[in-house]
């Protein structure tokens, strides 16, 4: 067997789960929704509109729970073990197929990512400022980043529970203490991705700081989601 | 690849609702007999290395059910995925993953499906995706084991001889394991049988030996005709007859004939039948249904009990017997 047909067939499996889902209508209904919080925010408090918009609608809602969207319907509702066991049945490693699916979930939500990135920015930017380019490149790797570790802490997730309900209890433990400051913030997403946003940091850290916790994050989540499979 | 010796062996697995499953199945036609509610698709699941066990293990021939002997497993699970794309993609694939050589066209050829090569794989049937997996299972070259979820029901027409045939010639050199709620099944397909109930295996037994106990078929003809009403009156004045029966409200072309020489009534039937211009259309033995399987073994059990209990009770009461009957008038 060789790697490129285990890819391929995860990939296409991933596309059907998600073409079999209303993920599409969901994308669409968290753009309106940033689109709306970030006019609010224009409205209120022009000089901070792009800032509070992005950390709150965006990344701290609908990213969020777009991802859990993404995980949920890539597992097929299942443990994530099961979410790879029509390749696993006739041989496939198991772990070698996660990351795939891990690949597959960080891309699609890095795209549905990088549009309320767009949409929070155009609303949210004041008229005629010159930060807009700078303002979505820079949010747009935060996005790739942010992406990336909440498939992979999702992952980890769905590999507990009889079918998967762990990551319910990841993505609840994550707004609950995620979104302090004090230590017990340190091991989720959240407060790193609000700090590099330029908001509060989590035990004051330095950006870079917030950045290396989230790469950890991240790479440590995703070899855990793999090797806690059965090869 | 080196070769994998092949013996199923469960080591005190858990996977709800089997409780603790320690057996061995060596090279050979297993058949477990009980539905899914006392957890044959999860043994099904489970032998195919599908399942994460709550504890204990499964292994053939001493090794884990790792990537390299999965890709020896070949399994048709309660219920099936056959995987993204068209059927034809979704073979091509399993065959792709495994080292086959054998192309998607010939497997599906083989087994007379290659009409759904181009249909989306979920847009078949259940039934449909566990054919495809019955095909793609049974095109395994040298398999460490097969294990099917109701055999029968996956197969149809024609297919039935030509699984069993196929199922036997794996037997040969490695563990064939069926799983089948009904005892018909069982006693067609042969080799041994375990009963499967609430989670708990039971002791083989070899399926022809119980052919003339347990699994043996009723003395009942279960007949499919024409005119059933015609069918009973006629059958009911012949002497091999003992009971003959139907329901013309639920099933009017059903009858039931109870005799005890079967092939003395069957010929019956099939003299009243050119006799009075009954058609015929099936006939076939009756055969117990799980349930009074279980009935029975649970009566031999019960009848064992109390054998059991009597002995001790008697055993109990001579024990007690001479110091009991006090004689009267006598102070101990």
């Amino acid at each position: 067997m060789t790697v490129s047909e285990l890819g391929k067939g995860v990939f296409d499996l991933a596309r059907e789960r998600l073409e079999r889902s209303s993920l599409a209508f969901g994308v669409v209904i968290s753009i309106v929704g940033v689109t709306v919080v970030s006019a609010l925010e224009r409205r209120s408090d022009p000089s901070w509109a792009s800032d509070h918009a992005l950390s709150g609608a965006a990344f701290g809602i609908a990213l969020p729970l777009l991802a859990l969207a993404v995980v949920r319907r890539l597992c097929d509702e299942q443990r994530l073990d099961a979410a790879v066991d029509v390749f696993a049945r006739h041989g496939a490693n198991r772990r070698r197929a996660v990351l795939y699916l891990l690949a597959s979930a960080t891309a699609v939500l890095a795209l549905a990512g990088l549009l309320l990135v767009v949409a929070a920015l155009a609303v949210a930017h004041p008229s005629g400022s010159n930060g807009f380019w700078a303002d979505t490149a820079t949010s747009s790797w935060i996005m790739l980043l942010a992406a990336w570790a909440y498939a992979a802490c999702l992952a980890v997730g769905s590999s507990f529970g009889k079918r998967g309900g762990g990551r319910f209890w990841f993505l609840g433990l994550d707004w609950v203490l995620g979104s302090g400051s004090a230590f017990a913030a340190v091991p989720w997403p959240r407060g790193h991705i609000r700090n590099l946003l330029g908001a509060e940091p989590v035990l004051d850290w330095s950006q870079g700081t917030a950045l290396a916790c989230l790469l950890v994050l991240a790479v440590t989540a995703t070899l855990v989601a793999a090797l806690r499979l059965p090869p | 690849m080196t070769p994998v010796q092949t013996v199923l062996r469960f080591e005190g697995a858990r996977l709800p609702p089997l409780t603790s499953v320690t057996a061995e199945f060596p090279v050979g036609l297993h058949v477990v007999l009980g539905t899914p509610a006392d957890g044959t698709a999860e043994l099904v699941a489970a032998s195919a290395g599908l399942s994460r066990l709550r504890r204990g293990s499964i292994e053939i021939g001493g090794k884990r059910l790792g990537p390299e002997v999965r890709r020896r497993i070949g399994a048709v699970l309660a219920s099936e995925e056959l995987g993204p794309g068209s059927v034809a993609r979704a073979v091509e694939r399993a065959l792709k993953m495994r080292g086959d050589a054998a192309s998607a066209e010939q497997v599906l050829r083989d087994w007379k499906l290659e009409a759904w090569s181009g249909r989306a794989a979920r847009s078949l049937t259940e039934r449909e995706r566990r054919r495809v997996a019955l095909a793609v299972t049974l095109s395994l070259r040298d398999p460490a084991l097969v294990c099917v979820f109701e055999p029968f029901e996956c197969a149809g027409g024609e297919e039935v001889a030509r699984m069993e045939r196929a199922l036997d010639t794996a037997a040969r050199s490695s563990v064939v394991l069926c799983a089948t709620a009904s005892p018909r099944v069982a006693a067609r397909l042969g080799g041994t049988c375990r009963a499967l109930f609430q989670g708990t295996l039971g002791a083989a037994v070899d399926v022809e030996t119980a052919a003339v106990g347990p699994l043996a078929p009723r003395r009942e003809l279960g007949i499919s005709t024409s005119d059933a009403r015609a069918l009973a009156r006629a059958l009911a004045t012949e002497p091999f007859v003992e009971r003959v029966s139907f329901d013309e409200r639920r099933a009017p072309g059903e009858l039931t004939v109870a005799g005890g020489d079967v092939d003395a009534v069957s010929l019956a039937v099939a003299r009243h039948s050119v006799e009075s211009g009954v058609r015929i259309y099936a006939i076939g033995s009756r055969w117990p249904d799980l349930e009074e399987l279980r009935a029975a073994e649970a009566g031999v059990a019960r009848a064992a009990y109390e054998h059991a209990y009597r002995q001790a009770w008697q055993q109990r009461n001579y024990a007690v017997a001479p110091a009991a009957p006090a004689t009267p008038g006598v102070t101990p």
